[in-house]
């Protein structure tokens, strides 16, 4: 949402214009898809570092 | 009873004293394990477009030198200007705190709100209650937001905090705080590393659970409906406002949600003294909360899970950690007295646990957040500390430090030696707290002060914290007054 539409956010009425929500909603759906990306990444890192410590194991 | 029975037992004690030293580890692998479940289960799907009038209450003593950037910032804010106006309560500072809101109100007509309390120093729930009681005068404001007066909001924070808001079953929001000062030295970095397990990480954890331990102090946004459900006002019975609410609130029906792309930049301590007085409030705060809800724990309920198992058992395994490292070195030390072979067992046993924690928990917290990770990967990794590194080496390769490494140099340990090593070992948890403190008392001095460093990263942060938090207990049991000690705050944030 660009600070000229912050302005004109609203409706008379203090509904959220169309193109306000269409902004906003895209954000949430951007969020979304950026959560699955980054944590499907923290536990991948993860199962590979523990792999890595049960080779070690295995070699010691 | 015989002699030999008595040993049995008393070995079996030991063990048992070493298995409770690993018991809050449960907890941290747990938290960890369903970091990845949060990419499904999170509160986003039930987010909507939503952007009620946000009334921010600022509670400010003495803030001058960072008031005016955070003012700045949220005016700045990407949210309808007419749905946003911020009131500063300023606690009867002695600096120019009133004079900077008073230009940034002329800057900004009606948007900025001054009030003054003439008595103050009773601390921030008194300040804030000050300002909720001007803002629940009139119907204007449908949420309130509580923050910090050096925290600064990414642009789009707010915004990001208030779609969870469409949910009416959400009481409160809470953002990602993270350590954003510009030039940070060794303990501030230390600061967004831990910021970014017990926030980024744990916190993600707590939205899977469906209970959240905290609203943080600089980021707690509230609907209308939930402030006055709570009575309209914050605690100032205990240290920890903040969890007094989140708790309040969780219990009487209503989610807390973390969003952690609502990203609040603050700036926190860079001293170990500065640290040590605020994780003291912080600690006591907790405490008071863990027995201020005693029913609650481990008691199951309807319409909250703060009386969940697994809630139960990831906030004890925090709340007992320095306990549980002094238990470990009493069962260790204890062991190696009465039976040698059994304690090298039992220690060479746990290298792989303590490794598999360690990288399990490093590595998904450095690639959880990746802009922390590019500032304090190094504290991240050393976060522990060299002296816990350097055991579980210990651990896994037997003899590595009293034969292998002494024979490199063509040096050969004695038996006194061995004993001296494998005992220093084995009390390195309790130890490590000891020189906590040392690292404390030699910071700021002439000379010897450049060694609190190097020790600080020999000592690790962990062990830090759970040493503050062992001095924070003993104050609390003893009764030590409860004062409102403030962090300065020099205006470092890099927004």
């Amino acid at each position: 949402m660009s600070g000229a539409e912050d302005r004109d956010g609203d409706a008379p009425g203090g509904e959220l214009t169309r193109a306000t929500r269409r902004d906003l909603a895209d954000e949430i759906a951007r969020d979304r898809r950026g959560e699955r990306l980054r944590v499907t990444a923290g536990l991948a890192g993860a199962v590979l570092a523990v792999v890595v410590v049960l080779l070690l194991a295995g070699v010691r | 009873m015989t002699a030999d029975q008595v040993e049995a037992a008393l070995v079996g004690v030991l063990v048992a004293l070493v298995a409770c030293g690993l018991a809050p580890t449960l907890g941290g692998v747990y938290q960890y394990l369903l970091v990845p479940v949060h990419a499904f289960r999170n509160h986003l799907g039930r987010a909507a477009p939503h952007l009620p009038r946000v009334a921010v209450v600022v509670p400010a003593w003495n803030e001058g030198a960072v008031l005016g950037a955070s003012l700045d910032r949220l005016m700045r804010l990407e949210y309808p200007p007419d749905r946003l106006r911020v009131v500063v309560v300023d606690d009867a500072s002695t600096d120019d705190t009133p004079d900077v809101v008073r230009a940034k109100a002329a800057e900004h007509p009606g948007r900025i709100v001054l009030l003054r309390r003439e008595q103050g120093g009773q601390g921030k729930a008194h300040t804030l209650n000050h300002g909720i009681e001007h803002l629940l005068r009139d119907d204007w404001m449908e949420a309130l937001l509580i923050m910090d007066a050096d925290v600064i909001y990414r642009p789009d924070a707010l915004r990001r905090m208030t779609r969870h808001l469409a949910d009416e079953s959400v009481g409160a929001v809470t953002g990602y705080i993270r350590e954003g000062s510009g030039r940070p030295g060794a303990v501030a970095r230390f600061i967004g590393y831990e910021y970014a397990t017990a926030q980024a990480c744990a916190r993600r954890a707590q939205n899977v659970m469906g209970a959240v331990a905290c609203l943080a102090g600089g980021a707690q946004l509230h609907t209308r409906a939930n402030l006055e459900a709570i009575g309209g006002r914050i605690d100032t019975t205990t240290l920890a406002e903040d969890t007094f609410t989140t708790f309040l609130t969780q219990l009487d029906g209503r989610r807390v949600v973390f969003d952690p792309h609502a990203v609040v930049l603050a700036e926190e301590p860079d001293s170990v003294r500065a640290l040590w007085k605020q994780r003291v409030r912080w600690a006591r705060g907790n405490m008071q909360i863990t027995r201020r809800f005693r029913r609650v724990w481990f008691r199951p309920a309807r319409g909250h899970r703060l009386g969940a198992p697994d809630f139960g058992l990831v906030w004890f395994s925090v709340f007992v950690l320095p306990f549980a490292l002094i238990a470990a070195s009493v069962g260790l030390v204890g062991l190696y007295l009465l039976e040698p072979g059994a304690a090298a067992a039992l220690f060479a046993r746990l290298w792989w646990v303590a490794l598999a924690v360690y990288v399990l928990i490093t590595v998904t917290t450095l690639l959880v957040d990746l802009e922390t990770a590019r500032r304090s990967w190094f504290e991240g990794l050393l976060f522990p500390g060299v002296g816990a590194l350097v055991l579980v080496t210990a651990s896994a390769w037997p003899g590595l430090w009293e034969v292998e490494v002494p024979a490199l140099l063509g040096l050969r340990m004695t038996d006194a030696g061995v004993t001296a090593w494998t005992l220093l070992v084995y009390l390195w948890p309790v130890l490590s707290m000891v020189l906590a403190r040392v690292v404390h008392d030699l910071e700021g001095r002439p000379v010897v002060g450049v060694l609190s460093r190097p020790l600080l990263y020999l000592v690790g942060f962990g062990p830090v914290l759970c040493a503050i938090t062992l001095h924070a207990y003993v104050r609390e049991w003893r009764g030590a007054a409860q004062t409102w000690d403030k962090t300065e705050k020099t205006g470092r944030v890099a927004g």
